[in-house]
């Protein structure tokens, strides 16, 4: 979204972000992601929280947590968050009005061909989501990224994309993306081994004596084992927090 | 089909929506009255299709969807429909637009006007979705005529100029309008949604020359195994390109007089005292303009030229904007492996005969497979490009603008992927 009453010559990467929404704080230790870069004294931090984070941050960044994936549980009884943390950013820019927000989430959804039911319910988040925060203005914030440029040297055999290095993917710890986690119930398990079978992602071992064992650092929580257990015997929790 | 109906009547007002650059080139379509949309899906191109194939099914617009099984019907299908003169609107990506290749010098070749819009994404191996212009600037040699837009409004605009210019007489041939991957297509900006009847002022029926008709035969594309006649016909698919500068030219007064947006073959920015001009194309320009304006602060005099209409190639404009400067630095967001950038050696020939060409044309490549430029890299350019000039001395090849935080993060991935 770009809008301005001037021209806006930004384009693609934002470099000194004024305002950064973080929709789970798992984020802010992804190596990939680094949402913090480019932050500025004085600029503003949101993230989608139960609990404090400790971050080390080395600029002066006004943090604000809220649980809005309790919300969104809440009105749509899904973590569906995109209404919520629009919502969030309209009201701490103080650029963008309650009802234009209300409006732009009616149109938005609408042009998805969502249900009317369901549009009613994201309004209802939007809105409580709206009045969770403040509006934090900024001004003369300064933040000069340095980029040096470099000459690229020929690499010669390591300058091909070759991957060698198969089954890299446990070096992306992916529970991070979970919002639920599943949790086997040893009582009620028959060590039938259906989970192990139906996991999308290879994340599920047996131990000796044939019970799951689930692989947390990537396990992304689809839940597919929790719908397939015959015994109902897979449990979900809300993850709070990933470390 | 060809009877015009209200359906699309949106009021007597142009309409100011945030629109997204699918939607924006959707609306330009619908607003067209584009009679036969054949589609095939590539990310990032999807959104659009998905926006007129709705259109269609609820009735808002009156034209014939069809999925097709690939690029190359896709591209047949457009092509053919076009020759029996129904209004064609398409698009794709990419992968796709070199899929279809064979067909669009064909088309060209059966002089059917259509207008494809190509939302650029770099092409494989290496597989990425982002953005450079190796996609669309593989198709400059096949008689479309191309387009590229630097914003939302522009590719909503360019879509119904390049209807115009193609479909004119002294032109008839296919266009493309290249809209940036992620920084155009899924970005929303302000965009004036033109007033349907408007459009049709500006926009009039298309009268093909000779159609095909199922009671009057007409063989479009015919062999010519005698050479002259291939060189004849070529030659007259590149006067007819040629023409289409004028054509434009003309199209742009009655846009602007119509919907209050003028547009010349190239856009001039701070290039009336500059010494060292950028020449760039496309989205990534406007990153370019913010670098222009920071060092016009630091108190360097540097402009940016950007290429609207990229074929034909408005040579005249180019060199009344790069004639007397000091130094350009021509910014190529794509590359011809084992020469360079693919508009440098273009600007360079039209400059090489002035008495006053620039002291130093510098070939720079850079934001390829949508790489970010720093200030500090166009900074870097332009640094490069004076030392030269002061030297008297010429580049010895592209430059390529890379960052140190970037040769890092590649390596640390290079070590990942080999293992080590």
């Amino acid at each position: 979204m770009r809008l301005s009453d001037a021209p806006i010559l930004e384009r693609g990467h934002i470099f000194n972000p004024s305002y950064v929404l973080v929709t789970a704080p798992s984020l802010l230790f992804d190596p990939t992601v680094k949402p913090l870069e480019g932050m500025a004294d004085g600029s503003v931090l949101f993230v989608n929280s139960s609990k404090e984070v400790q971050i080390v941050q080395p600029k002066k960044v006004h943090t604000i947590y809220r649980d809005i994936t309790e919300l969104a549980l809440k009105h749509i009884g899904r973590d569906i968050l995109s209404a919520a943390m629009g919502a969030v950013a309209c009201k701490l820019s103080g650029l963008i009005s309650l009802q234009s927000l209300v409006d732009s989430v009616e149109e938005e959804l609408a042009e998805l061909g969502l249900a009317a039911d369901l549009i009613e319910k994201n309004v209802q988040l939007a809105k409580e989501c709206y009045s969770s925060v403040e509006s934090i203005s900024l001004r003369g914030l300064d933040y000069k990224p340095s980029h040096k440029v470099v000459e690229v040297q020929y690499m010669g055999e390591r300058g091909i994309p070759d991957l060698l290095s198969m089954g890299n993917t446990i070096l992306r710890k992916t529970g991070s993306w979970r919002v639920f986690t599943p949790i086997v119930d040893k009582n009620l398990c028959t060590a039938c081994g259906i989970c192990y079978i139906y996991c999308p992602e290879a994340c599920i071992s047996l131990d000796e004596q044939g019970y799951p064992v689930i692989n947390y650092n990537n396990c992304k929580g689809c839940l597919v084992c929790t719908v397939e257990c015959p015994r109902r015997a897979i449990k979900t929790e809300r993850e709070t927090i990933w470390s | 089909m060809s009877e015009k109906s209200d359906k699309n009547g949106e009021g007597d007002h142009m309409v100011l929506k945030m629109l997204t650059g699918s939607q924006a080139v959707a609306w330009a379509a619908r607003l067209a009255r584009a009679e036969y949309i054949p589609a095939y899906p590539i990310t990032p191109q999807t959104e659009i299709i998905e926006i007129l194939s709705e259109w269609v099914r609820k009735g808002e617009m009156e034209a014939i969807f069809v999925q097709m099984e690939s690029e190359h019907s896709l591209l047949t299908a457009a092509g053919t429909a076009a020759a029996t003169g129904a209004r064609v609107f398409t698009a794709t990506s990419s992968q796709g637009l070199l899929y279809g290749f064979e067909m669009l010098y064909s088309i060209a070749g059966w002089r059917a006007p259509l207008v494809l819009v190509n939302v650029a994404r770099a092409l494989a191996a290496p597989i990425t979705l982002e953005p450079d212009h190796n996609d669309v600037l593989a198709a400059r040699d096949s008689g479309f005529l191309q387009f590229h837009a630097e914003s939302v409004q522009e590719a909503l605009d360019f879509v119904l100029l390049a209807y115009r210019v193609a479909e004119d007489n002294r032109v008839l041939l296919p266009a493309i309008v290249n809209i940036d991957g992620f920084h155009l297509s899924f970005t929303r900006e302000r965009v004036d949604l033109p007033e349907q009847s408007t459009v049709d002022e500006f926009l009039p029926e298309y009268k093909p020359v000779n159609p095909i008709r199922a009671s009057e035969p007409v063989a479009k594309g015919i062999p010519v195994l005698i050479p002259p006649l291939y060189s004849f016909f070529k030659y007259q698919m590149h006067m007819a390109s040629r023409n289409a500068l004028n054509v434009f030219r003309e199209a742009a007064k009655d846009f602007e007089k119509m919907f209050f947006r003028s547009y010349a073959t190239v856009e001039e920015y701070m290039l009336d005292d500059a010494d060292t001009v950028i020449v760039m194309s496309n989205s990534f320009a406007a990153v370019g303009k913010q670098a222009v304006n920071a060092m016009r602060e630091e108190g360097r005099k540097v402009g940016l030229l950007r290429i609207r209409l990229f074929r034909p190639f408005p040579t005249d404009d180019i060199v009344k904007s790069l004639r007397g400067k000091k130094c350009v630095v021509v910014v190529d967001q794509n590359i011809s492996i084992g020469k360079g950038g693919i508009t440098c050696p273009e600007i360079a020939e039209a400059l090489y005969h002035l008495e006053d060409r620039p002291k130093v044309i510098l070939p720079v490549i850079a934001g390829l497979g949508g790489k970010s430029i720093s200030l500090e890299e166009f900074r870097h350019a332009v640094r490069v490009a004076e030392r030269l000039a002061s030297l008297k001395a010429g580049p010895d090849g592209p430059l390529l603008l890379f960052r140190e935080d970037e040769a890092m993060l590649v390596d640390s991935l290079l070590k990942i992927a080999s293992g080590g």
